[in-house]
């Protein structure tokens, strides 16, 4: 059921539905946002890195093979695109001849001489949202009710919001964060073996 | 003991569970394992939730792009900002500091975008298409669409020079460009600094 979700949601971007792209920008902004802050784009360079990173998202989400790995796959983008960006910024300022010293760390940055923590939060972050869409939908909508909202809601509000009785949200949230947990630990290996 | 599946796991580590569950983690090298990989579950829901949101005009821009694109991948091209000269890394918000001047390119054409405010807090474009190859100018028909549709458009000149009046609505907007089967799509976040803040709704 999850995978039909994506799916659909793919289907319809490709078909230029205004409502798949707002989900998608929804499910994953967050997610380019993320990745290239975590790599460490300054403010400036993670808005260019967003635009690029959305165009080729654009462009590239005809070809794509695999909806269910959609949130790999815009990581994965994201990630590629704020390297592109430092490779592009170490050259262009050594021709410049400016800041030697944040040429050098881009420079870093981009050979992978650096940072492994950094790209294993990245990793952690991907997994995550892929684990999320491999969630049921009433699963997923819990989860992102209980911990991603910013205020968390609260039982009271989320029975009267969802229908679900106060008594039942616990055993339920446990249900799913076990689902979420199984989903994420699978993808993160999976991330962290093809790394190696 | 049995060993703990994920739910007990996951209680364990948020503070639940009970002490013969505690007394088998510190005993159980797998069970230890699944109880790190909870902490690892939760730290990265907490990293998720803390995560700071890309600006709001950001997400206009990329929504206003995606609808502008048309179904067909081939009926258009997206162009890549270039990097050349000043400012080296061509954001609106870096350009703006330099004079609001953008430079687009691919393989085909060259966009120079030039991003005026106005006393209003409004801003005009000021643009120009070039063909890369020894192709003559052709008239482009240029649009600035927006969230809600189509704000403003007009057409380029001989030189592939174009204006655009006052954009009351401008923030969070893609230039397209069409000539024959040629499209191009531009993309521009919001007004520069100084005519808009960080470039809030406009």
């Amino acid at each position: 059921m999850p995978g039909r979700v994506l799916l659909a949601l793919v289907k319809g971007c490709r078909a230029g539905q205004a409502a798949a792209w707002d989900e998608l920008l929804e499910r994953y902004g967050k997610l380019i946002w993320s990745v290239t802050l975590h790599l460490g784009a300054r403010q400036d360079e993670a808005e260019e890195v967003f635009q690029r990173t959305w165009v080729a998202i654009v462009e590239g989400i005809h070809s794509l093979r695999d909806p269910s790995r959609l949130a790999g796959w815009v990581a994965t983008t994201a990630r590629h695109q704020t390297y592109r960006l430092f490779a592009e910024q170490g050259r262009q300022r050594r021709l410049a001849s400016l800041d030697e010293s944040d040429s050098e760390a881009r420079e870093a940055a981009t050979t992978g001489d650096a940072d492994t923590e950094r790209l294993e939060r990245v990793e952690q972050i991907a997994a995550l949202h892929g684990a999320m869409d491999r969630l049921d939908p009433r699963c997923r909508e819990l989860l992102e009710l209980l911990f991603l909202r910013d205020p968390p809601m609260d039982y009271v509000t989320l029975s009267q919001h969802t229908g679900l009785a106060v008594g039942s949200i616990g055993p339920i949230r446990a249900r799913c964060l076990a689902r979420l947990g199984k989903a994420f630990h699978a993808l993160y290996q999976s991330s962290a073996a093809k790394d190696r | 003991m049995r060993h703990l599946d994920h739910a007990a796991a996951l209680a364990l580590v948020q503070g639940g569970g009970d002490d013969v569950e505690r007394q088998h983690v510190a005993v159980c090298a797998r069970c230890r394992r699944l109880a790190e990989e909870c902490t690892h579950l939760l730290a990265g829901l907490q990293a998720v939730a803390e995560a700071p949101a890309p600006p709001q005009r950001l997400l206009r821009w990329a929504r206003a792009y995606a609808l502008t694109m048309e179904p067909a991948p081939n009926r258009w091209r997206a162009l890549q900002l270039l990097s050349q000269g000043t400012p080296l890394v061509a954001t609106t918000r870096a350009a703006a500091r330099t004079g609001a001047a953008l430079l687009y390119g691919d393989d085909r054409h060259q966009v120079d975008l030039r991003i005026v405010p106005t006393r209003s807090g409004r801003c005009r474009l000021h643009g120009q298409i070039v063909p890369l190859a020894s192709s003559p100018v052709s008239p482009w028909l240029i649009s600035a669409v927006g969230p809600e549709g189509e704000v403003v458009r007009t057409t380029s000149d001989d030189l592939g020079e174009f204006w655009l009046p006052e954009l009351e609505s401008w923030n969070g907007a893609s230039l397209v460009a069409t000539s024959g089967e040629d499209r191009v799509v531009v993309a521009c976040v919001g007004p520069p600094l100084g005519a808009g803040g960080d470039g809030g709704p406009t």
